[in-house]
């Protein structure tokens, strides 16, 4: 898909709810965050898998090329759903309330947590990755350089400043692994039996080593702060683990990474079309729950308005963006598939 | 020393030298079609699909090396798992910070770096093992030009068999020259 193919109807819609979203508020407006990042986040991983090709070469690149570029071409989208919301930031940021009610840990923050420049950054991110995105090819090394330090800023803006007093380094690289292996677990989901087996075979193993590393960047963080049980930071987890969010962090990591990693050990389902496509499915149903489970808990003490309109968004995203599309295979119709 | 034993029953076999991985492929492939199975290839470099070509299996049944690593590991991790346990809740109780004596996410570095230093040490045991290594003499040594064999020689070694078939064979899969091997 070319960019400029893309109905200008699709774009419309998604900026018209997103507007309408941000204005309204409540748990919609962080619904619709979550449910713009669930999918906006395969359109991130895939620029950054395509670059990497484009420095490494070889023919798991070529395997999953077709589905990466599809994508990558879906990123205006994101573009779409995501910029509205700024004209909801006071419903989702508790930083743009006045300053005199702030604690004095945010209010130290203010210098980089204001409206004007936090607008400006989220321009800048989504300009760089709209370009990168038209030709993952253009510059690879710088600008995987770039994809990076725009995810991790971008990460502290939108994910991490929806509790303002909560600060972890590792964020930025941990939503970098997710989508990255949400990218990965996509074309593995739509194409894994149209590809060589070698191929799928690599694309598997490339797939383990960044939901290793997804591992190791969430569980580094849980460590540090689970020692050191600093108030600031412990809220955090004591938001997540309360209602129903304690158990969407035991089954998002379950079908996120768990489920995935045992279907991996196995050579020989490491081989198998077949379960690639289940621990794939597993992962983005997962995926959909992990980022549910990073930005809804802040405005949803229990969770379960807040997971019901997730799953809701998230099927209305998957019908936007499949609208239209015509049924190559039974493959081809994965709409429905990340949040189920 | 080699020679004179090789005066008395000095045979092992033959020696071939290709000058790409496709003929040593294509070579390996016709010597065992022709029935002999006493062979080995020498390459600098893995060659996909000579595995294959050689007819080679692990063996070993369920005791692959993935398996024994996996089971290794596992029963390691969880051997380290309950030592921190035990010292933790058991034997040396103490409140740190707070925390519960159970305090499984702080054990959960160690669990897993014993896991994996322990799979991995099974799987290069297995691999030796299971490779008949450490070897400290074998009769290719004897071949002078088979230190090539690490740089740009492409070498298949017979050993035994029907010495004048198989080295008209051999050069009529393209060797480069093929050569006795000496005990």
């Amino acid at each position: 898909m070319n960019p400029r193919a893309l109905p200008l109807v699709r774009i419309a819609a998604l900026g018209l709810g997103g507007l309408v979203a941000g204005l309204a508020g409540g748990i919609l407006a962080p619904g619709w965050l979550a449910a713009a990042l669930a999918w906006g986040s395969l359109p991130l991983g895939a620029t950054a898998i395509l670059m990497v090709h484009r420095l490494t070469g070889g023919r798991w690149g070529e395997a999953g090329g077709a589905q990466w570029l599809a994508l990558a071409a879906i990123l205006p989208l994101f573009a779409a759903a995501m910029l509205p919301l700024l004209a909801g930031m006071h419903a989702l940021f508790a930083w743009t309330q006045p300053a005199e009610t702030l604690p004095q840990l945010v209010r130290n923050k203010l210098a980089y947590l204001n409206i004007p420049f936090f607008i400006l950054r989220t321009l800048a991110f989504f300009a760089l990755w709209l370009w990168l995105a038209r030709a993952p090819g253009r510059m690879p090394a710088r600008g995987l350089l770039l994809w990076l330090l725009a995810l991790t800023f971008f990460s502290f803006d939108w994910l991490m400043s929806l509790e303002p007093e909560f600060y972890s380094d590792v964020y930025g690289l941990m939503l970098a692994a997710e989508t990255t292996a949400a990218a990965f677990a996509w074309a593995l989901l739509l194409g894994a039996q149209r590809m060589a087996p070698d191929a799928r075979r690599d694309i598997a193993n490339l797939w383990l080593g960044v939901l290793l590393g997804w591992a190791f960047f969430a569980f580094s963080q849980y460590i540090v702060i689970w020692s050191a049980n600093l108030p600031d930071e412990i809220g955090w987890y004591i938001h997540r683990g309360q209602g129903l969010w304690r158990a969407v962090s035991v089954i998002s990591f379950a079908l996120f990474f768990l489920l995935p990693f045992a279907v991996l050990l196995s050579g020989r389902a490491k081989g198998s079309a077949r379960w690639l496509e289940r621990a794939a499915a597993s992962c983005l149903a997962g995926h959909t729950l992990q980022i549910g489970w990073l930005v809804l808990p802040p405005f949803d003490d229990n969770g379960f308005h807040s997971l019901l309109l997730l799953a809701l968004l998230t099927g209305l995203f998957g019908a936007v963006l499949f609208a239209g599309r015509r049924r190559e295979s039974p493959a081809g119709t994965g709409g429905e598939v990340p949040h189920g | 020393m080699s020679e004179m034993k090789g005066a008395a029953n000095g045979h092992y076999g033959l020696i071939a030298r290709f000058d790409d991985g496709e003929a040593l492929l294509a070579a390996a492939r016709r010597v065992r079609k022709s029935g002999h199975r006493r062979l080995e290839a020498h390459a600098p470099f893995p060659l996909p699909g000579l595995a294959e070509a050689m007819g080679f299996s692990e063996g070993g049944g369920a005791l692959s090396i993935a398996r024994i690593a996996l089971l290794v590991g596992a029963i390691a991790a969880g051997i380290a798992f309950l030592l921190q346990w035990y010292t933790a809740v058991i034997d040396y109780p103490i409140v740190v910070g707070g925390k519960p004596l159970n305090s499984w996410p702080a054990f959960l570095p160690i669990t897993f770096k014993v896991g994996i230093f322990n799979s991995v040490m099974a799987a290069a045991i297995t691999m030796l093992v299971k490779n008949r290594l450490p070897h400290f003499y074998h009769p290719v040594f004897n071949e002078d030009d088979f230190a090539a064999a690490s740089a740009n020689g492409f070498f298949l070694s017979l050993r035994g068999g029907d010495g004048e078939k198989l080295e008209a064979l051999l050069r009529d899969c393209g060797a480069r020259y093929v050569r006795e091997l000496t005990l």
